[in-house]
């Protein structure tokens, strides 16, 4: 009777772990210091790009225009009154285009193929910055790479890994133009970043796909790096 | 390597073989793969270590990473090759090249660099 009574409280212990664990599975991982979207903000833009036909090559032009657009609306809160209004901002339109252009041309690469989900990208002006969130869905077996990659950016040198990503990427291109692995870096290592990811678990367990939400909020009060 | 030539929507991509000058103008935010041919002759071109390349990026208003990547690593080819003499012309009025072009020098201290 003992043994049934300590068997019994065996699985009862196991079903609850397994309950917190399933729990804990639905529960959003973040890493780096990701601030939440706050729609008090004052001005913010999203755009979505729905799931599409079109090949992503064709589509690959929209990143470009999306990020100017991007840019030029924020050009409307940084009056330029004098030279160093208008060189300011001049940088925040430059670094506000280069940062999206990134960022979605990032989630289009890595956005699951099947994917039935959009990728967005939203902006928000706040006093002294501007947040990007930009979300996508990728596939599982992606993510570890993805994880990987994200352990590296917010524990390592930036300005060694820049480098030497950089001196990797020109052997590499010897045969063919490859560019991998540098967009976050340039983007954390010449403008004035921070890089936060959130991820929301198995959003489609017969695709085995999970999305993904990258915030990068840069200082709009000095944009560039000295 | 011979003069080439690449246009798109909103660039272009021109070497002067008579000049020694490659230049980029415009939005350059190609596909990756699209940058092939482009990265080929670069590579070549430093491959025979000319004595004498100008990069004018005078007109290049954006550039992806893919692009800083691939210019970087031609960069990178010359100062491998130690007898070319490289001079990058710049535009302060595209604030990205204040920090892309400084990266390239960082790599190649040679290289002799105009901000106009």
């Amino acid at each position: 009777m003992w043994e049934l009574w300590c068997l019994l409280w065996s699985y009862r212990k196991k079903v609850r772990g397994k309950g917190v664990t399933t729990e804990q599975a639905h529960m959003p991982k973040t890493y780096g210091p990701f601030k939440e979207r706050d729609p008090n903000a004052g001005e913010y833009l999203i755009i979505g790009f729905s799931p599409s036909s079109v090949p992503l090559r064709q589509r690959w032009r929209n990143n470009s225009l999306s990020a100017d657009f991007l840019a030029d609306y924020v050009t409307s809160f940084f009056p330029a009154e004098d030279d160093d209004s208008s060189y300011h901002r001049a940088e925040v339109k430059d670094a506000v285009s280069y940062i999206a252009n990134e960022l979605l041309e990032n989630a289009m690469k890595f956005s699951a193929d099947t994917s039935k989900f959009p990728v967005d990208i939203s902006l928000y002006l706040h006093p002294d910055e501007v947040r990007f969130y930009v979300t996508n869905s990728t596939t599982v077996a992606t993510t570890a790479a993805l994880k990987e990659k994200i352990d590296d950016l917010l524990s390592g040198d930036i300005e060694t890994m820049y480098f030497n990503q950089l001196e990797e990427n020109a052997v590499a291109e010897r045969d063919s133009p490859a560019g991998a692995g540098i967009g976050f870096l340039t983007i954390l290592y010449n403008y004035n970043t921070h890089v936060a990811w959130r991820f929301h678990d198995v959003t489609d367990p017969s695709a085995q796909t999970v999305t993904v939400t990258v915030m990068i909020s840069l200082d709009t009060t000095a944009p560039i790096k000295p | 390597m011979q003069d080439i030539a690449l246009k798109g929507e909103n660039y272009t991509i021109t070497y002067d073989e008579a000049s020694s000058t490659i230049t980029f103008a415009g939005t350059c935010r190609l596909w990756p793969e699209d940058y092939t041919t482009v990265n080929a002759s670069l590579t070549e071109l430093a491959a025979q270590a000319p004595e004498r390349v100008i990069l004018d990026l005078c007109r290049l208003e954006y550039l992806n990473s893919s692009g800083i990547s691939m210019l970087t690593s031609f960069v990178i080819n010359l100062r491998n090759q130690q007898d070319s003499k490289l001079l990058v012309i710049g535009n302060r009025a595209y604030p990205w090249q204040n920090y892309a072009l400084r990266n390239f020098q960082r790599l190649l201290p040679a290289m002799e660099l105009k901000i106009e």
